[in-house]
């Protein structure tokens, strides 16, 4: 992964995440999840009182009901319109959009949402304390993650439905370190084997995670190949995941990406990012696992992602397929 | 220099990667052509009758549509010399994307609503494979005559395109409808008023139409290569049927579907139904390779290794490669020498008087003497006994010891190291996969590799035990995989190792019990409503994915009525827990025990097992010590 000097950075790392404070006149988006990270404001949100905080109470595949106050407001995530009149609700300094406690396919349409406002932007991501191991390892499930997965669909508002020519398309599967999941979406995707390149977290949120990520996906790695073509980007990092997306797309010119979103948060963050500004190039695959409670446990650091030092999203017409 | 001698063990082992791993079609691109064998019942598919080609994955559905396709046929013509004016049919492959699919329903618009614009997209998914098979067609045949700016015309309004006169124009207007309408997809619930949508069918009806009015396809047969089809909903499905049921003379499918994947019948008139034979053939691959499927995987296997040798190289025929052992050679092989002593220590024949008796037990082979001792043990009988009353009557002997000699097979290894049971040879390698040409090849290719790693032989034959290792690793990587094969691939992988163990135990303890058993069937007992739900779709799912195989039980009268079916795990785990891989005999489990197996499997597997009059502290195989901590998991 290179670096270049004009594709700056904009991630604010705070070790104690109960350090976190937005600015005053801000709305804050969070979720409460099964994982205890995701419960981190409860400890500092009473120092804010000048913040808007809204949570989310209720949600399936196509509705979402946030809290403030004593106030719901409810919305349907394929209706640019409903979410946009949420967040206009009021004249906010910032938005911020905690997607720890967030699923996808609601933090997703939000951030479409932030992409094209005006008012700053940021994403918050807490890093979990330690994972759960599994009770019954094997090699693919080291972990205790996930229940099991409702199966393939477009997050709300982001199906591409061009797929010209779908055996030359580049499959990006962003990994985690669930093996079965890398599965099942291989057997959806079915992606010719030499146009697979996967994309491991590195550095991870611990420097052994990597390694886990590969023995969780080791079979599928050898059975496919795809071993040979693995990218690395910082596991808690979306603008390395997007720059690496960029650099994919510029390699492989004349090819859709389709990416899937089995790996980190941030990783997934990055991808949602670089679908927004690529959207005739680009699929986004997702698989609806159920997580498991406790799945993780503690709360590590806090990662604030400034969207406002972005460039403002472009209207992609497909120029890069000409 | 020997033919093999040209080949160094790094490039054979490539090679054999190359063509025997890439056993998926989707990962071949254009060499699933040239790796192309052709299946008995190809020529069924190549009329113009709408057909439904129904195998689990692996059957080899991809490859065979694929190949029908205009683009399969460019490369398994082009040694023929016939050129694209000369084919019969022109196809087109079309796979059903789930992530697009599942965009086509939500509670924001109503079920009528959603089929109108599903109908609406696939109208313009198969205008422009089409439009693609024109530009194809074109690239080929320069002269050929084009569709006219009427022509294009009439298609565009089936769109409401208005001013449309050439195929390019025809290309851009439909690529921008389609963005225009993801956009609307992306944003449904803010759609006031809908797109214009195309009425079903009408476009396809109309270029269709429109192209076979061009002299060079007047007499030419179109099919739609609709792969996947199980990815659709009902409500899609039903869309498709209507496509199906009405497409007359212009256009025919060809249609690709996992087994009980084709859930609806009835088309977008409640009233109307899509009726077997009358709109569709059904071509259950299974079915149909039936007993030629040694012979069809013999010449699939034969093709691959030749690509990997070259001409010019005489290729061994598979039944070489793959030796078989006789159940006497096996027994042997499981080392039956060793059991004999104690067996003769009981056995006191110095009294006997006649001498051919003694010959007799004298030249018996040991497992014929093994199987006496364990049936004399059944019968209440002294070894003595048992051999003086098979003299007394050969063939009533020679008939029990037919039957019984190979489930005791399964007996001579119990509860030790090492191999417990060989799965070797050719015939055997063909039961294993049972019909399916991905499971024979992964085989074959693991096999090889084995001999390879060994003694880096390339076309000796390969011993039994490489085989057998060959044969338990294959069973265990699919089972690994099963995990994420399906929604409920967890469960299913539960399932299986809890079954898979259970029956494991029972071969290992023939003695006095049904032999082989190794099939099961749903007690039609009550059970609450909710938990017979899950277990019919978990089920349903494990004969999808090829966990399950089910056979149609002796009193069959309803084909959606799982409890009708006797169920058996698909033999290509059998070695990997032990079990016989022959259909044989089967167990009844209740809707509680299946899901038992599941949610505690330790006491479950227990119960199963006590009820069917066997030991629990059967030690764990080897080979599936991988899994002790399922086994191992509190109730």
């Amino acid at each position: 992964m290179h670096y270049h000097i004009d594709e700056p950075l904009f991630t604010t790392i705070k070790q104690d995440a109960s350090q976190l404070r937005p600015q005053s006149g801000s709305l804050y988006i969070s979720g409460t999840s099964v994982e205890e990270r995701s419960l981190h404001t409860t400890k500092w949100e009473a120092n804010c009182p000048d913040v808007v905080f809204a949570h989310l109470q209720a949600q399936d595949r196509a509705v979402a009901s946030l809290l403030i106050g004593d106030t719901l407001t409810t919305f349907r995530l394929r209706s640019a319109k409903e979410i946009n009149a949420f967040l206009s609700n009021q004249h906010y300094i910032a938005v911020y959009l905690d997607v720890t406690g967030l699923p996808h396919h609601v933090w997703a349409p939000l951030l479409r949402a932030l992409r094209s406002r005006s008012e700053p932007a940021y994403v918050v991501y807490i890093e979990p304390g330690e994972y759960r191991f599994s009770s019954a390892p094997t090699e693919a499930t080291i972990f205790d993650l996930s229940e099991s997965i409702e199966g393939i669909g477009p997050l709300p508002g982001f199906v591409s439905l061009s797929d010209d020519m779908p055996d030359e398309a580049l499959f990006v599967p962003l990994l985690g370190f669930e093996g079965p999941r890398f599965r099942f979406i291989l057997e959806t995707v079915q992606p010719k084997r030499s146009n697979i390149c996967p994309v491991i977290g590195v550095p991870g949120f611990r420097p052994e995670y990597p390694f886990y990520t590969y023995l969780g996906n080791r079979l599928q790695l050898e059975e496919t190949k795809a071993w040979q073509n693995v990218r690395f980007a910082a596991a808690n990092c979306p603008f390395s995941i997007y720059q690496l997306l960029q650099e994919l797309a510029r390699e492989h010119y004349s090819r859709r990406l389709k990416i899937a979103l089995i790996g980190t948060k941030p990783h997934a963050l990055g991808a949602v990012l670089y679908y927004l500004d690529h959207q005739s190039t680009t699929e986004l695959v997702y698989d609806y696992p159920v997580r498991k409670a406790k799945r993780t446990t503690g709360i590590s650091r806090a990662c604030i992602y400034d969207l406002s030092l972005m460039p403002p999203i472009r209207i992609d017409r497909g120029e890069r397929f000409g | 220099m020997k033919p093999m001698e040209r080949f160094e063990n790094g490039d054979f082992r490539r090679g054999l990667a190359e063509v025997f791993s890439g056993y998926r079609a989707e990962w071949l691109g254009k060499e699933v052509f040239e790796l192309f064998t052709e299946p008995g019942y190809f020529p069924q598919l190549t009329t113009s009758h709408p057909c439904f080609l129904i195998g689990g994955r692996g059957t080899g559905k991809t490859t065979a549509l694929r190949c029908l396709s205009y683009l399969g046929q460019e490369v398994l013509q082009a040694g023929t010399g016939k050129e694209p004016e000369n084919w019969p049919y022109f196809g087109m492959y079309y796979r059903v994307n789930t992530n697009h699919v599942r965009a086509f329903s939500g509670p924001e618009l109503s079920d009528a609503r959603w089929i109108q614009l599903f109908a609406h997209y696939i109208n313009l998914e198969f205008c422009e494979l089409v439009l693609h098979f024109l530009d194809w067609y074109g690239s080929h045949h320069r002269e050929a005559p084009l569709l006219g700016s009427e022509a294009i015309g009439a298609i565009g309004a089936t769109f409401s395109f208005d001013g449309i006169e050439s195929a390019s124009q025809l290309t851009k207007q439909l690529k921008l409808t389609r963005l225009r309408y993801e956009a609307t997809i992306n944003n449904i619930a803010d759609a006031e008023k809908m797109p214009t949508l195309s009425m079903q069918a009408a476009p396809i009806d109309e270029i269709l139409r429109e192209v076979k009015l061009l002299p060079q396809f007047a007499e030419k047969t179109f099919f739609f290569l609709v792969d996947e089809y199980e990815n659709l909903d009902n409500q899609q499905q039903r869309v498709f049927n209507t496509l199906i049921k009405h497409c007359g003379s212009l256009y025919s499918f060809k249609v690709g579907v996992k087994e009980l994947g084709f859930r609806e019948r009835s088309t977008l008139n409640a009233l109307e139904q899509l009726v077997h034979p009358a709109d569709y053939k059904m071509i259950n691959i299974a079915d149909e390779l039936g007993g030629r499927f040694p012979e069809f995987a013999s010449r699939v296997c034969k093709l691959r290794l030749e690509r990997v040798l070259g001409t010019g190289i005489n290729v061994p025929s598979p039944q070489s490669l793959f030796p078989e052992l006789s159940v006497e050679e096996e027994s042997i092989e499981l080392g039956i020498l060793d059991i004999i002593p104690s067996i003769q220590k009981e056995l006191n024949i110095n009294g006997a008087i006649d001498h051919d008796f003694i010959r007799w037990i004298e030249q018996m082979h040991p497992l014929e003497l093994y199987t006496a001792a364990c049936r004399s043990e059944v019968e209440g009988l002294t070894i003595n006994e048992k051999l003086s009353s098979a003299w007394n009557d050969l063939a009533k002997w020679h008939e029990q010891y037919d039957n019984h000699k190979s489930a005791y097979l399964y007996s001579i290894r119990r509860n030790k190291r090492g191999i417990r049971k060989y799965f070797a040879g050719w015939h055997v390698f063909c039961l294993l996969a049972a019909g399916n040409i991905r499971y024979l090849l992964e085989l074959v290719d693991q096999a090889l590799t084995n001999q390879l790693d060994e003694n880096g032989e390339i076309f000796g034959p390969v011993s039994a035990k490489l085989q057998t290792e060959a044969a338990q690793t294959t069973g265990q990587k699919n089972l690994r995989e099963l995990e994420g094969l399906s929604l409920g691939g967890a469960k299913l992988t539960r399932l299986l190792l809890g079954l898979g163990r259970i029956f494991q135990i029972m071969a290992e303890d023939p003695i006095g019990h049904t032999a082989e058993v190794n099939q099961f069937h749903l007690s039609a007992d009550f059970a609450d409503s909710i938990l017979r739900e899950q277990v019919t779709s978990l089920v349903a799912e494990g004969i999808m994915h090829l966990a399950l195989l089910r056979y149609a039980g002796s009193k069959l009268q309803d084909q959606s009525d799982i409890r009708q079916f006797d169920y058996s795990i698909h033999p290509i785990f059998a070695p990997f827990f032990g079990f016989s891989h022959r259909r044989k005999r089967k167990i009844e489990l209740s809707d509680k025990q299946i899901w038992d197996l599941i949610d505690s499997p330790t006491e479950s597997i227990r119960t199963i097992l006590r009820q069917q009059k066997r030991p629990v502290d059967n030690i764990l195989p080897e080979q599936l010590a991988l899994f002790a901590e399922y086994y191992a998991l509190p109730h």
